[in-house]
């Protein structure tokens, strides 16, 4: 069979030949025994490969439907909304390593101006800025202190228990007295 | 007879669903891909030559589909912005499956049983899997004008926009394709 008639059952069997062309296939048809075997032989393997195709291929559709539905489709996220995203992550980002820094940790707590701070492990011991202040009691004072009048008292913070120990020198007595007060 | 066009009328009604779908109505999105799965499985299957993977690869095209449907600045090229994406997930999963050096054995390549019972319902099914695998065996320059003519009936014009070739080019190949599978199932259906 020659190119042009097996040319000819393709366009046919595709629905591409035109009026003329169909004429000149039905002739050659007519004419050709072989031709006509080819034609039947390909509409048959053309019928074949579309159920094929169908059963294969498209024939899952249907399981594929369920994930069709609307809410299936993922949130679409602009560049614009990319990058205020990013945005804000570095900025929570800074503030969070702000309020980190600001955080007491361990023996980086502070204590107050004229404390004798102690640490019982090495036994050491530092003196807050403005040691030895003399400051009034009145009245209703520490308990067993004596009533009034002026006294040097120095605070003793002890960084392991918390602890602010307050030495009271009194200047007539000559002796001191504690209290404890807990942070 | 020489039919009508699908573009004249298909291809445009699915510009103003293509339009809602870049203002994100994701209702629209659904329609699109009923309306267009078929057609673009058998692009798919087209370069794979296989139906495993179809699925994901699917899944994954329409997915772009919808993210990047925003890009998409000449509406009347729809179909082929929507070949194009479909085309490069198929040809990432080949590439990706060619580095692996996949093993898995297609169900299309299982050879039929030449000595299977003569059930009636065996037997087209058998057939229909030897075509399959038939078609999964054409080079790929074939395979896939031959799926898409077979799939969804489009024009060679239709099928040439698509590739990027021209209608004779698509004829031709339609021609060879045909041959080649005459070739292959010669006494076997």
């Amino acid at each position: 069979m020659d190119e042009r008639t097996e040319n000819l059952i393709t366009r046919r069997l595709d629905g591409e030949i035109t009026e003329a062309e169909s004429l000149e296939l039905d002739k050659l048809l007519i004419r050709s025994p072989e031709a006509r075997a080819y034609l039947d032989e390909q509409e048959r393997l053309s019928r074949l490969a579309r159920q094929s195709l169908e059963t294969a291929v498209v024939a899952r559709d249907e399981e594929k439907r369920p994930s069709l539905a609307p809410a299936a489709w993922p949130a679409r996220v602009s560049r614009w909304q990319r990058f205020m995203r990013s945005v804000v992550a570095v900025a929570a980002v800074f503030v969070l390593a702000a309020v980190v820094a600001t955080l007491p940790v361990g023996k980086s707590r502070s204590a107050d101006p004229g404390t004798l701070v102690v640490d019982r492990g090495t036994g050491a011991a530092r003196q807050v800025e403005q040691p030895m202040d003399t400051v009034p009691v009145s009245d209703g004072g520490w308990p067993g202190l004596p009533r009034a009048g002026r006294h040097q008292v120095i605070g003793v913070y002890d960084d392991e228990t918390g602890s602010l120990y307050l030495l009271e020198m009194s200047p007539r007595t000559d002796r001191s007295t504690e209290e404890v007060r807990d942070f | 007879m020489r039919r009508p066009e699908l573009a004249e009328f298909d291809i445009d009604a699915q510009q103003p669903v293509i339009e809602a779908i870049r203002q994100g109505d994701s209702y629209a999105m659904t329609e699109f891909v009923r309306h267009n799965e078929r057609w673009v499985r058998g692009v798919i299957f087209g370069i794979l030559g296989r139906t495993s993977d179809l699925d994901d690869v699917v899944q994954r095209v329409w997915i772009q589909v919808w993210r990047e449907a925003r890009r998409l600045e000449d509406l009347s090229r729809w179909r082929h912005w929507v070949y194009r994406i479909a085309r490069n997930a198929a040809t990432d999963v080949l590439r990706r499956r060619r580095r692996e050096k996949d093993a898995i054995v297609r169900k299309a390549d299982t050879p039929a049983d030449p000595g299977s019972p003569a059930d009636a319902r065996l037997a087209g099914r058998e057939q229909e899997q030897l075509v399959l695998e038939s078609i999964a065996a054409l080079p790929e320059i074939y395979r896939e004008p031959f799926v898409l003519k077979h799939m969804e009936d489009l024009s060679y014009k239709e099928i040439g926009e698509l590739l990027g070739l021209p209608s004779d080019t698509v004829e031709t190949r339609l021609v060879r394709a045909r041959r080649l599978l005459r070739e292959q199932l010669a006494g076997k259906v």
